[in-house]
This record gives C-alpha cells, sequence and structure tokens, in this order.
C-alpha cells in the first residue's frame, strides 16, 4: 500500500472508507448499543484506519481488516467500561461481532430494502419513528410531548421495528435474496 | 432470576437492550441468552442492524424552519448559560455569503446554538488553493445556481451545483472522482463552553441530482473536523489530507447514494461529541461518482442546499 502522506493514499483510503463505512457504523451499533457509545466509538475507529492504512496488504482486505478494528475498539471501549455500564462480555461480544460479520451481506441488503418498507408506513408511525431517532432525542421528554407514557412509546416503537423487520424480509424474499 | 424472564419475549430483552432501558436483570438474561443461543444472537443481531439503519440519517427530513430571530448586538456570551424562555427570543443574524449565521436560538429539547444555515443565497464558492477562513466555502470547482435541469432548490432560491474534481491537488481516481467543499467555522468565541467537554455538534445538508444512467453511481456525504488552533489546515489544496491526520475528532454521515427521484431531495446527517481543546470545525460536504467506462470529471447536475450546522450541550459519557 502507499505511504499515507500522499493524496493518492488518501483518495483511496477516503473511496474505501465511504464504501464500507454504513456496515463499519451498523456492526459497532451491534456490538455498542448505545448510540453515543458507537459513535464515540466509530470515531476512534476511523482514526485508527487512516494511521494503519499503510499496513493494509491490499484494498481487497479491507473490509474484514476494518471489521477486525472496529471488533478490538469495541473490546477495549467494553473493558473500560465493564464495571459502571451495561456491556456485553468479551465471550458474548465475540460471538455477536461473529454473527454480525457472518450476515454483513444480508444485513446490508436489508438496509437496502428498508427505504420502500419506510415508505409503506403510515403518517403517525412515520412521524414516530422520525421522532425517535432524530438526533438528541431523548425518548421520556419525547413520549410526553407527544402524549404518551414512555413505556407506551417505547412499544409504539418496537411494534414499528418488528413490522419494517417483517417487511424487509418479504421484499428480499420478492427479490430472491432471502 | 424472576419467574417473569422465563416467559419474557427475546425480543422485549432485546428491545430493552437496544434502547438502553433494560435493567442489570434484564441485561444478564439476555446475555445468558445470547451465549447460548444462536438464534438469540441472530435474532439481536437483525434488530440491532435495523437499529442502526434508522439511526444513520436516512429517515431525516428537512428540519422546521428556525423561528425568526431579532437582532441583538454581538458581545461574548455564554449561549450554554442561556436560559431557554430568554434565549429563544434573542439571536443575531450574520451574512456570510448569505449564509445565515444565528447565535442563541434554543431548541424545545435541549439548549442549543445554531452555527450556520447556507442557503447558498450569495456569491459563489471560491474555487481550490486559497487559504481557508471562516465563512466562506472553499474547496473543488462549485457554482451557485438558481433552479436548472429540473430541479428546484430545497431552501431558498438558489443552491450550489458540484462542477468538478479539482486536479490540480487530487490524483485522478480509475473509475470514478470525488469533489469536496469546505467550510471552516471558528469556535473559539466558545472556548469555555466547548472546554466543558459536554457539547455535541450536528451537521446536516440536502443532496440531489438529474437522472444518471445505470453505470453511474453517486454517493454524497457530510462531514465534520474537530481541530484545535495549531492544526487548521493552511491551504485548501492540502485540507483533504491534513483534516484526517490533524483533526482530533471526526465524524461523517453514512454515505447516501443518490437516488434518481429529482422531486425529492435526499439529507445527510452526522454529530459528534466536540473534544475540548476545539478552536476550529470544518464542514466538507463530498460527492463521489463512479463509472464503469471513463467517464468526464465533471458533475453535470449534483447539487446541495440547506446546510445546517448546531452545537448542543449533552451529559457527558459515564
Amino acid at each position: 500500500m502507499p505511504d499515507n502522506d500522499n493524496d493518492e493514499s488518501h483518495d483511496l483510503f477516503l473511496r474505501l472508507y465511504v464504501e464500507h463505512e454504513e456496515a463499519l457504523r451498523c456492526f459497532l451499533l451491534t456490538l455498542l448499543p448505545g448510540r453515543e457509545e458507537a459513535r464515540e466509538v466509530m470515531q476512534g475507529v476511523a482514526m485508527v484506519l487512516w494511521r494503519k492504512f499503510s499496513s493494509l496488504s491490499s484494498p481487497s482486505n479491507f473490509r474484514p481488516w476494518a471489521f477486525g478494528v472496529a471488533r478490538m475498539q469495541a473490546l477495549t471501549f467494553n473493558r473500560d467500561r465493564q464495571r459502571d455500564r451495561l456491556v456485553f462480555d468479551e465471550e458474548v461480544l465475540a460471538l455477536l461481532a461473529d454473527e454480525a460479520d457472518h450476515e454483513a451481506d444480508a444485513h446490508a441488503a436489508e438496509r437496502a430494502a428498508l427505504d420502500e418498507c419506510l415508505g409503506k408506513l403510515d403518517p403517525a408511525q412515520r412521524k414516530l419513528l422520525e421522532a425517535a431517532y432524530e438526533p438528541g432525542t431523548r425518548i421520556d421528554e419525547l413520549a410526553v410531548t407527544m402524549g404518551r407514557t414512555p413505556m407506551s412509546f417505547y412499544k409504539a416503537l418496537h411494534r414499528i421495528r418488528l413490522a419494517l423487520m417483517d417487511c424487509t424480509q418479504r421484499v428480499l424474499t420478492r427479490e430472491g435474496m432471502a | 432470576m424472576n419467574s417473569e424472564y422465563k416467559t419474557m419475549d427475546t425480543l422485549e430483552l432485546i428491545r430493552r437492550t437496544v434502547d438502553s432501558t433494560a435493567s442489570a436483570e434484564d441485561f444478564q438474561v439476555l446475555q445468558s441468552r445470547m451465549l447460548n443461543d444462536s438464534e438469540t444472537r441472530r435474532q439481536y443481531a437483525r434488530y440491532a442492524n435495523l437499529h442502526a439503519a434508522l439511526s444513520d440519517g436516512r429517515l431525516a427530513s428537512r428540519p422546521n424552519a428556525v423561528p425568526p430571530t431579532a437582532p441583538a448586538a454581538i458581545k461574548a456570551f455564554s449561549w450554554l448559560h442561556w436560559r431557554p424562555i430568554t434565549a429563544v427570543a434573542a439571536g443575531i443574524v450574520i451574512g456570510l455569503f448569505s449564509a445565515t449565521v444565528v447565535f442563541g436560538y434554543v431548541m424545545p429539547l435541549a439548549r442549543s446554538l445554531t452555527l450556520l444555515e447556507e442557503s447558498f443565497e450569495g456569491a459563489s464558492p471560491l474555487a481550490s488553493k486559497v487559504v481557508l477562513e471562516p465563512g466562506v466555502w472553499r474547496g473543488d470547482q462549485a457554482v451557485i445556481v438558481s433552479a436548472e435541469q429540473q430541479v428546484q432548490p430545497v431552501s431558498g432560491q438558489r443552491m450550489l451545483r458540484f462542477l468538478r474534481q479539482d486536479h490540480q491537488g487530487k490524483a485522478r481516481l480509475a473509475g470514478g472522482h470525488i469533489a469536496d467543499v469546505y467550510r471552516l467555522i471558528d469556535l473559539r468565541g466558545h472556548r469555555d463552553d466547548v472546554a466543558q467537554g459536554d457539547v455535541v455538534i450536528q451537521a446536516s445538508a440536502s443532496v440531489n441530482a438529474i437522472p444518471f444512467s445505470n453505470e453511474e453511481k453517486f454517493g454524497c456525504a457530510i462531514s465534520l473536523f474537530a481541530l484545535d488552533a495549531h492544526s487548521v489546515p493552511e491551504s485548501a489544496s492540502y485540507i483533504g489530507t491534513a483534516l484526517e491526520s490533524e483533526a482530533n475528532a471526526m465524524a461523517r454521515s453514512s454515505r447516501t447514494k443518490l437516488d434518481r427521484e429529482l422531486a425529492s431531495w435526499q439529507r445527510l446527517t452526522t454529530e459528534m461529541r466536540l473534544p475540548a481543546n476545539t478552536d476550529y470545525i470544518v464542514v466538507r460536504l463530498h460527492i463521489s461518482q463512479s463509472f464503469d467506462s471513463n467517464g468526464a470529471p465533471v458533475f453535470t447536475g449534483s447539487y446541495a442546499d440547506d446546510v445546517r450546522v448546531t452545537l448542543t450541550r449533552r451529559s457527558p459519557l459515564p
């Protein structure tokens, strides 16, 4: 691989990172359920990938290499917080990482099918979902503004997610990808 | 173990974990099931994947318009210390290439500061090979245009159109090319607030393109780079390389593939927690085009509009 200090290397890195970033982000969110934690670790992963980019043997190995870096960063993050937070044990995290890595293509296909399924939500469901996933939203406060209890809000959100999972599965089955 | 767990739906435990509402016992039950049952792991990974995708900005619709703000004197104030009831009524609007910089607007759920609202109503961004400075766009060739090629601006009467990759400072990639425009934002006036370590910066932008061939693919993203005063790249010709290596923190939206729907704009969003020593933020709008054959390094109809950057105070991570 070329040295990091030139434009060719920079552009190649950007190109590979752009291509795989969504998968990496979703991989990390699987290992670190909290959105804030995953974001924080993602920043660290990006920095490590760039700093060590020159050690990558071939661009075709970028995805497994990047997933490996992400897995180690998540593990380190969890170790630092094992005592005071609900974080996965190392054994569970390793099994989950294997699952997410193995199913990465299937998960990517589900994400690709999601847009069609989002289009099928009724306006109230869509509004609830958008509000819940607005950056910085606190569900307990949001529930109050929408005249719900936090528990009923979470239940409604859960039902929408399950409906979306069913829908993406149907889309993939229809397209012969499931 | 509480007997209720014997019958508790695994998906409910997954839901609680993903939503960070799980108790310690909930979490241990789920962990135990995941350790021993591959189907539970499969369910968890699928659910988390959906949650991740929804968190990735694809739901983002255009934010509500910022309410009108009344002019006020510029002075050194700590926006984080404002009480919402007073802050919502005060602000200042400064035109920089017709970008609207609004201080002191407070969102309903959290005290926030809108740093930038850019609808490109003014002059064209300058080309590359110029020193970065706050208040103007730099980077690859781009122009400000009114509605054209059946694309209507999403905000105001004008929008940015990417023109081409600047070959003077970039290597040509086989099978594609990339264009970036950058905006430097000076945060030194908010040093005391940022030093608290509980400030999150959020950025969003809308993108659109004219219909393109099946052989072409376009990807767009918005990025944020946090820099201290000693790390700001001096020249736009170096910012692509230097930002990654010099930034104290960086974040990027998911790469959004441009669709072929002229009527709808796609929204890019990203956010990051600011390091306490942040003096500057660089916002980057990025577009990449890939094609099977050798296409011309020119963007014939790719647009960005309605760029927003906001600071919000959020509790530090434990």
